[in-house]
């Protein structure tokens, strides 16, 4: 655990060391990350399916606001979409042009989670986001959750019958709409996400040790015995070693963050008992595990008899140079 | 030389006027009944815009049955409905927009006053340091 929390503070100290170069590397990465995964879905024009096209928009997204990614989300799944079928193409931009009107200028950051679901079933690690959310968000993340959850659904739903139409008409719409609100698999997942968010988010506002750590462990099998439970009555096809797979991996990824989020010393915990005018205080405090990093300083002695300027430190002869150089040699 | 104590209260407020905080002081400076009002404005546009492409994708849904089935004698009902989902919805909306504004406002003016503290501190260090100063 020691070793852990050295990388963790290296890592935490290169961070802040070299911070906006990194975070100009992530903001890369995610974009990338974000075509890669629309390319996944709903990838029908092979000019933006090029590795330079996402590469340039990815770079362009390093410079520009976060929000902007969302922006350019939402325009390279209509233009994938436009590829195949105009109709859907506008239904999609007056769809995205909605929901920007009613939700997302009021709530911008819901979008990165309304986002984050589509580009994480591309990367088939669905199962993160209730995990996470349940950890870092207040219950209210659950609407959008669902709409992530959604959009999955419905561009999964236009894939289907774009794949089935043999003629681009309005009646492409209707049967997307149709074919999305009947889709059972779609409210009974919205549905399993949103129960494992409260119970991760219900276990997190305790007072027990290790709170975080069997959050996650509780998520992931709610996780797995709901998606289970709910695939044999209602006849959804789900492969158990995959579902299996994919939750652990997510709650290892979950743990990962949660790490680097906060890390308690359980071992040190201090109870107290005071009071004031107005209350008597019982007070639980658990200390941050903050580590120092040892940091290895090398002293070279005899260094200057080596000359050449070896090691930084300039040799006998160098020195008198630099010494008649400064002035001070006549000081001596 | 740098002074830490000057340093400290320019830090905070350099915090406040990065975003979101900057807008959320600028706006702290309108009256209460205008601030409400300004956004309850922009809400009503927005959800109008929104209310009438949701009508307009219900049309493509029913864009057969509007071409084929559809009388006129039931237009009149059918504006009326209409119209009277969108007054319903308007009522809806500006009720909620005036409650969460209204919440919002407290808020911000709270940090508003947190803001003009940092900077009273400012104030009153420039005038001791120009005391010293002149001594």
């Amino acid at each position: 655990m020691t070793h852990l929390l050295v990388i963790r503070e290296r890592l935490i100290q290169f961070y802040q060391n070299y911070a906006r170069i990194m975070d100009a590397l992530f903001r890369f990465l995610l974009s990338f990350i974000t075509f890669f995964s629309i390319n996944r879905l709903i990838g029908y024009n092979p000019a933006l399916q090029a590795w330079y096209v996402i590469a340039a928009l990815s770079i362009v997204n390093t410079v520009l606001p976060m929000t902007v990614l969302m922006f350019l989300a939402a325009v390279y799944t209509v233009l994938h979409v436009y590829y195949v079928s105009v109709s859907l193409a506008l239904v999609l931009v007056l769809i995205f042009l909605i929901a920007y009107l009613v939700y997302l200028r009021f709530l911008p950051e819901h979008g990165y989670v309304i986002l984050a679901l589509p580009v994480l079933y591309g990367l088939h690690l669905p199962y993160l986001v209730p995990i996470l959310l349940g950890i870092i968000a207040a219950p209210a993340a659950v609407v959008p959750m669902s709409c992530g959850v959604f959009c999955y659904y419905a561009l999964q739903s236009m894939t289907t019958v774009i794949g089935t139409a043999t003629e681009d008409s309005m009646l492409l719409f209707n049967q997307t709409l149709q074919l999305i609100f009947s889709n059972q698999e779609m409210y009974l997942t919205i549905g399993v996400f949103a129960v494992v968010m409260v119970v991760v988010n219900l276990l997190c506002s305790q007072e027990f040790h290790y709170v975080y750590e069997t959050a996650i462990v509780v998520g992931a099998l709610a996780m797995v015995l709901l998606m289970l439970g709910i695939s044999f009555p209602f006849n959804i096809d789900i492969n158990v070693l995959q579902l299996l797979i994919e939750t652990a991996v997510s709650a290892l990824i979950v743990w990962v963050i949660q790490f680097f989020r906060l890390v308690l010393n359980y071992t040190a915990v201090e109870y107290l008992q005071f009071e004031d005018d107005e209350y008597y205080y019982y007070v639980k405090a658990v200390p941050k595990i903050n580590i120092a990093v040892e940091q290895k300083k090398i002293k070279r002695f005899n260094a200057h008899l080596l000359g050449g300027n070896r090691f930084g430190v300039p040799g006998d002869g160098e020195k008198k140079k630099t010494d008649i150089a400064d002035g001070t040699a006549g000081d001596q | 030389m740098v002074n830490e104590e000057k340093l400290r209260i320019m830090t905070n407020l350099a915090r406040y006027e990065q975003e979101p905080l900057h807008t959320e002081l600028k706006e702290a400076g309108y009256y209460r009944i205008d601030y409400i009002r300004s956004h309850l404005l922009v809400t009503i546009w927005s959800y109008s815009v929104a209310y009438v492409l949701v009508l307009f994708l219900v049309a493509l849904y029913h864009f057969e049955y509007l071409l084929s089935k559809f009388r006129i004698p039931e237009i009149e009902n059918l504006i009326f409905a209409v119209l009277a989902i969108y007054l319903l919805l308007l009522l809806g909306c500006a009720f909620f927009t005036v409650l969460i504004y209204s919440a919002k406002y407290h808020r911000i003016q709270q940090k508003r006053r947190a803001y003009l503290a940092e900077l009273k501190k400012m104030e009153l260090f420039y005038k001791q340091s120009g005391e010293v100063g002149s001594e």
